[in-house]
């Protein structure tokens, strides 16, 4: 395996630890970017405070 | 007496609970009723809550709410009766008599606009001649007065004429006061039938207090003479308070209007009930959160009002109610919260608080009266008349509408086209660079095939997204989307919905998940269901951009027009769903309720393009964050295993053995009869998260440099868009666009319908789509095919 590789999987193993933290983050509600392209404020997160 | 001047050990029975609604069907709940005996265990006067026992068990109430709930002791009921027997001999009957001879008493207050009328009917009822004078000001303190009819004595308090109940005026003052402190059982609002629209101003007013309420529309036999028509049965069932026409100095009407009082008192008038006004989503939404924080607390709170009149109150910046909270102990966190409302309020909507306040009301009032009012000819001359007459003209209205929704879809296409352009010629540009500097290699495929060709993909339909937001924010902030609304109201009811299920529906265009909220503004269960179940039907905006890969590229000539056909289509069936579910599923009348119609403005060019600007920020944020995880996610499980470590006996692509191949083709057959490939089968499926994804997921599988060249030895084009244009077939183009159209909606959207309604009804929903896509698909692939 070349440097790319190894620069590829490190990029994944941080992309799969961002994406479960998104998830997690997300179903708590704690997303604050929004849970669409639309909203300044997560509607739900508003919701479930 | 009330139930907190009972000492520790003493007995009564309940009479009556006063205050706003919901304070009252909650303690009747708690047991307090009518006849009930109640007891006082322990009552400490500095300590609160005070312990009682009823009906078997023991509760606290707050002195507050004591205050509220009338009882009577033996002794008064004794003397009462004039009965002198000692008190243990027959004490239930006499209490009985006693309670039930209580209930006949009704106090009335008279509340109504200077100059409405109120002194001429209060001397009609009770026979008096107290002074009316033509000029507004002559009644400056209360008037009392009383009647006996069919059994009961009412009370009737002659309140001074105010417009408003807020805290600037001592008359305002004044009639606030006395409906806390007196708390009169129903409150006649007199209205003058010749002038309603300022008249309904202060019936706003009182709506929020939520009392028990008759509007007498006075002066009626002017309205008549006018020429005006006027549906005030009508009008009473939309906003829940009984009307009635009465004459003041003939006394016409008069014997309905006392029956009407009575039939309020004892719970008996169906046509009584409850409605909040609404003030549009700005105000609407600081006004939930004020009012969610201070239902949390209510025990606190005076039980003379409901929570959200505290909460407009406050954020109103009420000298009066703010002194009423002050004491409590969350004030400070109240008062600060409803100063930060206030500051947001004012900056969205460019007004100060009460004119933004005042605007809605008259709009709410507007509203109402555009149903139910036709004025005579000659005063309909207001420019904003004018415009409405142009709008909401019952032919030329509907095609003014879909004009515009054309146009909009129009511009949006076609106007996008040109700095979608430019953005499309950055992205290649950093593409080739990128692939021209790296050395061959995973990260370089992984940053350009990947990164680039995914996130890229979805960055190049930021114009479009930013023009089709203008457009909804523009109509939303002029007041054309309510006028929309009030002449799709009859369609909506042929849906089987009301006209105020259209503002939510328009709003999915944008996106789904505010949308599904602002359905709290329908106050009809049913309808509000219905709505959230269509609301998915209308395509939100990230679905824009698979659209606008494919329709660019199959449809390329008239592609606004198909663009506009797909949204039509979606409408369709969110029509035929509404229809379907009323008729088998919410078959139950629905009250009819008002929709605001408020005033028209030029929207500022400020607001517009901070509304325009803080969506393209979340766009661009969003490629940041889920789309770059997502088309790393996607391009790794395209790219591997490498061909090197997978068994490769019949030599197929590389891409076909990968993890999103196997998952690719075991999806495929779902999508085999519309002659989808693969990727298209994977694309679709990653649009569950996000919808923005299956045009990234779609660049990405289609970015790998196919492993056959030309017979003379070229190799084919690696833009993504050619190999889909030549991976498609038109007739399955057609089935994907359709299929994109109409499943499931993204998860933030499967979960908002979960959180207002329940997850049953939310994975309902997605099946629901998911099939209904899955046949349209296929019925529009075979038409396409036959066509062509």
């Amino acid at each position: 395996m070349g440097w790319q590789d190894w620069a590829v999987a490190g990029i994944a193993v941080v992309v799969v630890i961002a994406l479960i933290i998104r998830v997690w983050r997300f179903f708590r509600c704690k997303d604050e970017s929004g849970c669409s392209s639309c909203n300044k404020e997560c509607e739900l997160r508003k919701l479930k405070r | 007496m009330r139930l907190s001047e009972l000492k520790t050990g003493e007995s009564a029975v309940v009479v009556k609970v006063l205050g706003y609604g919901g304070f009252r069907r909650r303690i009747i709940e708690m047991g307090f009723v009518r006849g009930q005996e109640v007891s006082v265990i322990l009552d400490a006067p500095l300590k609160d809550p005070i312990e009682y026992r009823i009906m078997g068990y023991d509760i606290s109430l707050r002195r507050k709410e004591a205050e509220m709930i009338v009882v009577m002791t033996l002794s008064e009921a004794k003397k009462l009766a004039h009965d002198d027997t000692p008190l243990e001999i027959g004490q239930s009957e006499i209490m009985k008599h006693a309670v039930a001879s209580q209930h006949k008493n009704i106090t009335v207050g008279l509340v109504g606009n200077p100059n409405s009328g109120k002194t001429s009917l209060f001397n009609t009822l009770c026979g008096r001649s107290e002074h009316v004078g033509n000029y507004s000001g002559v009644t400056v303190d209360a008037k009392r007065g009383s009647l006996k009819f069919k059994g009961y004595n009412i009370e009737i308090t002659d309140l001074p004429g105010t417009y408003a109940l807020s805290a600037y005026s001592p008359e305002e003052i004044y009639v606030r006061r006395h409906i806390t402190e007196n708390t009169p059982d129903v409150i006649v609002n007199t209205v003058v039938a010749s002038n309603l629209e300022r008249n309904l101003y202060l019936t706003t007013e009182l709506i929020d207090i939520n009392p028990r309420m008759v509007i007498a529309l006075n002066m009626y036999d002017e309205l008549e003479n006018s020429g005006a028509k006027f549906d005030h049965e009508a009008l009473g069932e939309m906003i829940g308070i009984p009307m009635v026409p009465v004459v003041g100095p003939t006394g016409r009407g008069i014997e309905e209007l006392l029956d009407t009082i009575i039939a309020l008192h004892e719970n008996r008038d169906k046509r009584e009930r409850h409605i909040h006004i609404g003030y549009g989503s700005v105000i609407e939404e600081n006004l939930e959160e004020l009012n969610r924080s201070l239902r949390k607390h209510r025990d606190e709170l005076p039980a003379y009002f409901p929570p959200r009149y505290f909460a407009l109150k406050l954020i109103e910046n009420d000298s009066d109610v703010t002194e009423m909270l002050r004491s409590l102990p969350h004030f400070e966190k109240w008062n600060s919260m409803a100063q930060r409302s206030r500051t947001e309020i004012e900056e969205a909507l460019n007004t100060d608080i009460e004119t933004a306040i005042a605007e809605r009301k008259y709009g709410f009032v507007s509203g109402a009266l555009k149903e139910t009012y036709t004025a005579a000819e000659y005063s309909r001359n207001t420019l904003s008349d004018k415009l409405d007459d142009i709008v909401t003209h019952r032919i030329w209205g509907y095609p003014i509408f879909f004009a515009l929704m054309w146009f909009m879809f129009y511009c949006t296409f076609t106007l996008g086209a040109y700095p979608q352009g430019w953005i499309e010629q950055g992205v290649e540009w950093l593409y080739d660079t990128v692939r021209g500097v790296m050395s061959e290699g995973a990260l370089r495929d992984m940053l350009t095939d990947g990164v680039i060709s995914g996130v890229g993909s979805v960055l190049v339909f930021l114009p479009n997204i930013m023009i089709l937001y203008l457009f909804i924010s523009f109509l939303e902030d002029s007041g054309y989307l309510a006028r929309a609304a009030f002449i799709m109201d009859k369609v909506m009811h042929r849906m089987g919905i009301h006209g105020k299920s259209f503002i939510p529906m328009v709003m999915g265009f944008g996106c789904n998940v505010p949308a599904i909220m602002a359905c709290r503004t329908i106050e009809c269960r049913t309808s509000r269901l219905i709505t959230i179940m269509v609301v998915p039907f209308m395509s939100c905006s990230a679905r824009l951009p698979i659209y606008m890969m494919i329709v660019g590229t199959f449809f390329n000539e008239w592609a606004g027009t198909a663009l506009f056909l797909l949204y039509l289509l979606g409408i369709l069936l969110a029509v035929i769903s509404a229809r379907l579910m009323r008729r088998f599923m919410f078959r139950e009348q629905e009250a009819p309720f008002v929709m605001e119609l408020s005033p028209y403005r030029v929207p500022t060019a400020k607001t517009t393009l901070r509304h325009m600007w803080s969506k393209c920020a979340q766009y661009i944020k969003k490629m940041g964050g889920l789309i770059l995880i997502a088309s790393i996610i996607v391009w790794l499980m395209s790219y591997y295993p490498r061909p090197e470590y997978s068994n490769n006996e019949d030599n197929a692509p590389r891409y076909e053995l990968s993890y999103m191949g196997k998952i690719g083709q075991f999806c495929q057959p779902v999508f085999a009869p519309m002659d989808l490939s693969w990727q298209a089968s994977v694309a679709i499926l990653s649009g569950i998260p996000a919808k923005e994804i299956v045009v990234s997921t779609m660049n990405v599988l289609y970015a790998h440099p196919d492993d056959d060249v030309a017979a003379d030895g070229e190799e084919l084009s690696l833009h993504a868009q050619q190999r889909i244009a030549n991976s498609m077939s038109t007739p399955s183009a057609v089935a994907f666009l359709l299929f994109s159209l109409l499943y499931l909606p993204c998860i933030a959207t499967i979960m908002a319908i979960a959180s207002e309604l329940n997850w049953k009804w939310a994975v309902g929903s997605a099946l629901y789509n998911t099939a209904i896509a899955w046949v349209v698909a296929w019925i529009g692939y075979h038409l396409t095919l036959l066509i062509l």
